[in-house]
């Protein structure tokens, strides 16, 4: 069994919005826009003006509410056979494969990048290259490091291999002292409390990496 | 049956109302109002370390509140030891120099009113060694703080104190010996803790992300603004104690002295708001209440000898100078937690100043200010180097900073393993306290 995030999302609405989204955002950032609404507004109904209105905010669009409501409203009822496609998703973890404790780092840390590169893409992009050179100077075998390096440099999947919960533990502090130094303690506090209400929700032993 | 008979002192205080002559001839029933005296406003002064513990953990974030908490509950306990060993005899002993106290160390055996005076300045030692601890919140080990606050209080406090107010039992100090005045310890107890504060931010450095690679300031808000203002409510509350009671006896001029504490206190968060209005800015709880303190902290040194007036115009300058010196702060990269540098030390030595320019009946005279300007100007040169030593002597020998991963957790779980907040533990950025 594959483990991905927006496998609760039908797939027809999925690609509806997506095909909304992209009219509107960058394309780096509408996995980030779906997973909002997967999280935040999906499950209740009647929530689609309350979405466009986040978009708005977040992403500091220049169209108006209202436009964003239509456009959004006019790709959910476009007819099934024109919407392309979903996109796959940016990771999917083959969650059976993954130690217990290394599926718990990996969903904590793309929870948590996933949010800090809403706030600051290039600033999260650093982070996840100055945890790569920390596993870079670890004494991990080969295997089992290049395939973390490559996952934090975002070229490769997760990876499937143990890992030494000190070194998993430096990783995601790491990780925290990144959004601190971005964006200050205080978004760094919600952020990473916010990531792991998430890791939590899907996977065992995320306390054990704090 | 005789346990049923009032106190003597209530007696005494009861007779005091009724018989004015009666207690001026009698030396004992007069010893045994000062000493009621003495004791009663050094509880008040005592419970201004709940004030201070409010104060200080309510601006911290959740994470730290036991730490803050733990800090100024052990502190006072670790300061009144030392102050009984040490302090006190360095304060307040045989100062035949001018410069230090040689004698009553770890007091035993001696008179009443010795006893008295020991307990009731045990609570300005510990006063001036907790206000460090507020602005070094959030990343100092435990153990360390400790130390360094008890360090505080039984040698860099006392040293400087015997320059001042030495002493009770032969010789003076020689900055008393010049006319330095500093009734109840704006210098003394508040500037000292103050410069104590500045070595030890600059020692620790800044919070984890409190100031961006361009010199942003990030706002690191605290958790309980309702502790904050009870705190505040508290430490002036206590202020009538800690000035009122310097008199060191029941007498006339308290009146005097406590109306001026008020109005210092009043004034001070007038000044803060008046401030923020001018400048467009919001209306703060959190500076209003340190405003108000401000206004304490400057009232100390003048209280029993300004006029009301000039004590609100006093307590009005320190509002504004308060906010001013946390500005100040920011822009030098200092992360004080709760503004203990600006509140304390600045405004401490602001109210030092002013009991110098106002002096009921005999205002501006540049003699006496002067004097005081050298008393300041002693404090810092003293405080700053010795505090600045000994932090980095500390931070060298068992280290001063708590780790990173330590701030992420926060220091209630990494130092003490207890959270103030255990309903809330899924915001916990820890493992599960067990």
């Amino acid at each position: 069994m594959a483990f991905d995030a927006s496998a609760s999302i039908p797939v027809t609405r999925d690609s509806a919005l997506i095909e909304g989204l992209r009219r509107l955002l960058p394309a780096e950032q509408v996995p980030l826009a779906l997973r909002l609404w997967e999280e935040e507004y999906s499950a209740r109904p009647g929530t689609l003006r309350a979405y466009a209105d986040r978009l708005v905010r977040d992403y500091a669009l220049s169209q108006p509410l209202r436009d964003v409501h239509r456009l959004l409203v006019q790709h959910l009822f476009l007819p099934q056979t024109t919407a392309r496609p979903a996109p796959p998703p940016p990771v999917v973890v083959p969650a059976a494969e993954l130690p217990p404790l290394t599926r718990a780092f990996v969903e904590l840390l793309e929870e948590l990048f996933a949010r800090f590169a809403q706030s600051d893409a290039d600033a999260a992009g650093m982070t996840r290259h100055d945890l790569a050179d920390r596993v870079l100077a670890s004494s991990l075998e080969r295997p089992q490091r290049d395939a973390l390096i490559a996952w934090l440099e975002q070229s490769g999947p997760a990876p499937v291999h143990d890992y030494p919960p000190k070194l998993l533990r430096a990783l995601v502090h790491l990780s925290y002292v990144g959004v601190c130094n971005a964006l200050g303690p205080l978004p760094a506090d919600r952020l990473l409390a916010a990531a792991i209400r998430y890791a939590e929700y899907h996977t065992e032993g995320v306390r054990q990496l704090l | 049956m005789s346990s049923r008979r009032p106190p003597r002192f209530v007696l005494a205080l009861l007779l005091c109302g009724l018989s004015p002559g009666a207690f001026a001839a009698d030396p004992e029933l007069r010893a045994a109002i000062d000493t009621a005296w003495l004791v009663l406003t050094g509880a008040l002064v005592f419970f201004m370390q709940a004030g201070f513990a409010l104060v200080e953990s309510g601006m911290a974030r959740t994470k730290n509140a036991v730490n803050v908490l733990m800090k100024n509950y052990t502190d006072c306990c670790f300061g009144a030891l030392a102050f009984w060993v040490l302090g006190y005899g360095l304060m307040f002993g045989a100062n035949p120099s001018g410069w230090i106290g040689t004698d009553h160390f770890l007091l035993w055996g001696a008179a009443h009113m010795d006893y008295s005076l020991l307990f009731f300045q045990c609570m300005f030692a510990a006063t001036a060694a907790t206000i460090v601890s507020g602005a070094m919140a959030e990343r100092t080990h435990y153990w360390a703080y400790i130390l360094a606050s008890t360090l505080t209080t039984a040698l860099i406090y006392p040293v400087f104190g015997s320059w001042a107010w030495g002493s009770l039992y032969g010789g003076s100090g020689w900055l008393k010996q010049l006319g330095f005045t500093d009734f109840a310890g704006s210098t003394v107890v508040h500037s000292v803790g103050g410069w104590c504060a500045l070595a030890g931010i600059m020692v620790l450095g800044p919070r984890l992300g409190r100031f961006g690679q361009h010199g942003e300031v990030r706002p690191i808000p605290g958790h309980n603004m309702t502790s904050v203002a009870l705190g505040g409510f508290i430490l002036w509350l206590g202020w009538f104690g800690f000035n009122g009671g310097s008199t060191a006896m029941a007498d006339v001029s308290v009146g005097r002295i406590v109306l001026n504490t008020h109005f210092g206190a009043a004034a001070g968060a007038v000044g803060v708001l008046l401030t923020q209005a001018l400048l467009g800015r919001p209306i703060l709880l959190s500076a209003t209440v340190n405003g108000s303190l401000a206004g304490l902290v400057s009232i100390t040194a003048g209280c029993a000898t300004m006029e009301p007036g000039h004590a609100a115009l006093t307590g009005l300058v320190a509002g504004t100078l308060m906010l001013a010196g946390e500005a100040l702060l920011l822009r030098l990269r200092l992360d004080d937690v709760v503004g203990a540098v600006s509140v304390h030390g600045l405004c401490g030595a602001w109210g030092t100043l002013a009991a110098g320019l106002f002096v009921a009946g005999q205002d501006f005279d540049l003699q006496r200010v002067l004097v005081q300007a050298i008393g300041i100007g002693a404090a810092f040169l003293w405080t700053f180097p010795v505090a600045w030593i000994m932090f980095k002597a500390i931070d060298t020998l068992i280290g001063l900073r708590a780790g990173g991963i330590a701030e992420q957790r926060g220091l209630d779980y990494s130092e003490h393993y207890e959270s103030a907040y255990p309903e809330f533990e899924a915001e916990a950025l820890h493992e599960e306290i067990r």
